[in-house]
């Protein structure tokens, strides 16, 4: 006799694959993420034959040889595809979750489910684990067609670029399990489907889009006043005064980036897009964190180091796997100690 | 086989089963009756496992429920008051989810299951259950109390949405798990559809249990005017003359009429020495108690 969690497992397992919900967003992820690595194959491969018109036009004495750009990654065709699991894999992650439980108290069918030889725990682990392996087929077929389409186009992808897209996989796994775990959460709070689905969708737009708003807002505040020149609109300006300036400046801006980044560590998108970024193009990762002055320095010249990379997004990564946590441990503890009446 | 010692359970600080002691023998058929409210919904729950009391144990076939709920729910079927199943499986994918739960291999969950589905008359019946009527959700529902062939079911408003032909079958398939020794408890509100069915009753009020027994010692409990003695009503063609009888306790006559307040039924000793002084008894009957109307009036409390 299997155990009582993969029963339950093996039913919510069959009952997504089997959902027009699930199917119909899966579909569109698969068809939306087909089409955007389509059209990043093409602008790659319009990227490449530059780049060799470029090489082979260049001769040893060309003053401009030495200014021709890295050649691209294959990666940078999947920096799009976050884009649209941004959008799809949060829908779909909601989608899966948001009734799981809800659903069960409204049709009556979880009294009669809990009067089985099962425990309860086993029950929500059940339901999340078989949603969980749904999501890696939905999510696995959408890479593996994409992956696909590059070999179609002639794009083969080293070794190390399919590493990267392994971990650029598992990382969205996790961005969707964000929302899936909070849809899981309000779906075991809730009285009702229509409520739980609401109430994710509130903290859904306040997790990626308010988080962001506040936390510039709120990095203003909290870095203090703007630093201003010694001698505002004199024409003549002393270069020690102008130097002190830009000191100022540079440690105002390192700390308001500071504080904003820390607190976008709330909003699993932002971390999610940091992280999908560093995987995908890791120079432009590097360079991109909210000061102008890191702006103003531009993208490396060579790919950083493993180190420096994950220096760059460790905190990005661990709020990115610790959201999903949190919202299951509140789920489970509102399921275990929920009044069965 | 089922027992309760001073079970409690309080929602919000009120009791809704307070210090309920009760026993339930093997293969007996047990009413549990009350009004809406009275707490025995509650109690099916936390004997089945479900919820767990504030205060005392209950215990199924020796084993204590909160201790080993898994164990008590291996040998229990339960049949909920709303019961409820996944619209979009077909009565034979959920009957076969739930069989899954217990030590059951393929071929046994498939014969069970074409057993209760004949048994409940859904077999054949390939619709999905979210398209079923309440009264052929009600009969699986009896069929998924029954899937793991349970020692003892529990049965909370088994009647409820089912149409005459369906209660015809539930008697029937009541009396037939009593036949097999099973141990049967229904929770009801309705006396006349548990008299039927049932061999002894408990009466459970505000949570507390008032009286258990069979309906009419139930009924003796509930009016307790006469006690434990017999009230007999006597009408004879000719005047009556005094009855004496080292049974009687009193009498009250009227003409050829009287009501005797007797320690045992003695009419027929009453009958042979009316005839023998040449009366002629027109009618002797017992008086039961109204038992409907006791039950009604306590309901109304």
């Amino acid at each position: 006799m299997p155990s009582g969690l993969l029963v339950v497992a093996h039913k919510e397992f069959v009952d997504q694959l089997t959902s027009k919900r699930f199917l119909s967003i899966f579909a569109l992820l698969l068809l939306i993420s087909a089409l955007g690595i389509y059209e990043g194959t093409a602008d790659y491969n319009e990227h490449l034959a530059s780049y060799s018109e470029r090489l082979q036009s260049a001769t040893g004495n060309d003053p401009y040889a030495g200014s021709l750009s890295e050649i691209i990654s294959p990666l940078t065709i999947f920096s799009k595809m976050s884009d649209y699991i941004v959008l799809f894999g949060t829908i779909l992650g909601i989608a899966m979750g948001f009734d799981l439980i809800s659903r069960e108290k409204e049709n009556h069918s979880l009294k009669t489910l809990l009067a089985r030889p099962v425990f309860r725990d086993e029950i929500i682990n059940g339901k999340a684990l078989g949603s969980i392996l749904a999501l890696v087929i939905a999510l696995g077929t959408t890479v593996a067609v994409s992956i696909a389409i590059l070999l179609l186009a002639g794009i083969v992808p080293s070794l190390s670029d399919f590493g990267a897209i392994l971990i650029f996989t598992v990382v969205s796994g996790i961005f969707i399990l964000v929302y899936f775990s909070l849809a899981l959460m309000m779906s075991a709070i809730s009285k009702d489907s229509g409520s739980a689905l609401i109430a994710t969708l509130i903290i859904f737009v306040i997790l990626s889009s308010v988080v962001p708003i506040l936390g510039w807002a709120a990095a203003e505040t909290l870095a203090g006043p703007t630093p201003v020149s010694a001698n505002p609109g004199s024409p003549s300006v002393d270069a020690g005064d102008m130097q002190s300036y830009q000191q100022d400046m540079q440690a105002y801006w390192a700390k308001r980036s500071a504080f904003s980044s820390a607190i976008n560590l709330i909003s699993p998108d932002l971390n999610y897009e940091r992280m999908a970024l560093a995987i995908t193009d890791p120079g432009q990762a590097i360079a991109t964190d909210n000061n102008p002055y890191s702006f103003a320095e531009g993208p490396p010249e060579t790919s950083p180091g493993l180190d420096e990379l994950i220096g760059a997004i460790w905190a990005n990564a661990l709020a990115l796997f610790v959201l999903p946590c949190v919202f299951f441990g509140v789920a489970y503890a509102k399921f275990m100690r929920a009044d069965i009446r | 086989m089922i027992r309760t010692e001073h079970l409690t359970k309080d929602y919000n600080g009120s009791h809704a089963v307070d210090d309920l002691s009760m026993e339930i023998d093997q293969g007996e058929v047990f009413g549990f009756l009350g009004p809406n409210g009275a707490g025995k919904s509650t109690t099916i729950l936390m004997l089945v496992g479900m919820i767990e009391p504030t205060a005392g144990q209950c215990y199924i076939d020796g084993i204590e429920v909160a201790r080993n709920p898994l164990k008590v729910k291996d040998i229990i079927g339960y049949l909920p008051e709303d019961v409820g199943f996944y619209g979009n499986m077909t009565a034979e994918q959920n009957l076969d989810y739930y069989a899954r739960f217990y030590p059951m291999d393929a071929a046994e969950r498939t014969q069970r299951i074409r057993d209760l589905l004949d048994l409940v008359h859904l077999d054949g019946v390939t619709q999905k259950v979210g398209e079923y009527s309440r009264g052929m959700k009600q009969r699986l529902g009896l069929a998924q109390a029954l899937i793991n062939d349970p020692k003892v079911i529990f049965l909370d408003e088994p009647t409820a949405n089912l149409d005459p032909e369906g209660v015809r079958e539930y008697r029937d398939l009541i009396a037939r798990l009593s036949d097999e020794g099973k141990t049967v408890m229904i929770s009801s509100h309705i006396l006349s559809e548990v008299r039927v069915v049932c061999r002894t009753v408990g009466l459970l009020v505000k949570g507390r249990l008032i009286a258990k027994g069979t309906i009419e010692d139930v009924a003796r409990v509930l009016d307790p005017a006469d006690g434990d003695l017999v009230r007999i009503v006597l009408e004879t063609e000719e005047p009556l003359p005094a009855i004496v009888d080292p049974a009687i306790v009193s009498v009250e006559t009227d003409g050829n009429r009287a009501t005797i307040l007797a320690k045992s039924d003695i009419r027929s000793r009453i009958v042979t020495s009316l005839s023998g002084q040449g009366l002629h008894v027109r009618e002797i009957s017992v008086r039961t108690p109204d038992i409907e109307g006791l039950f009604m009036s306590i309901y109304r409390r």
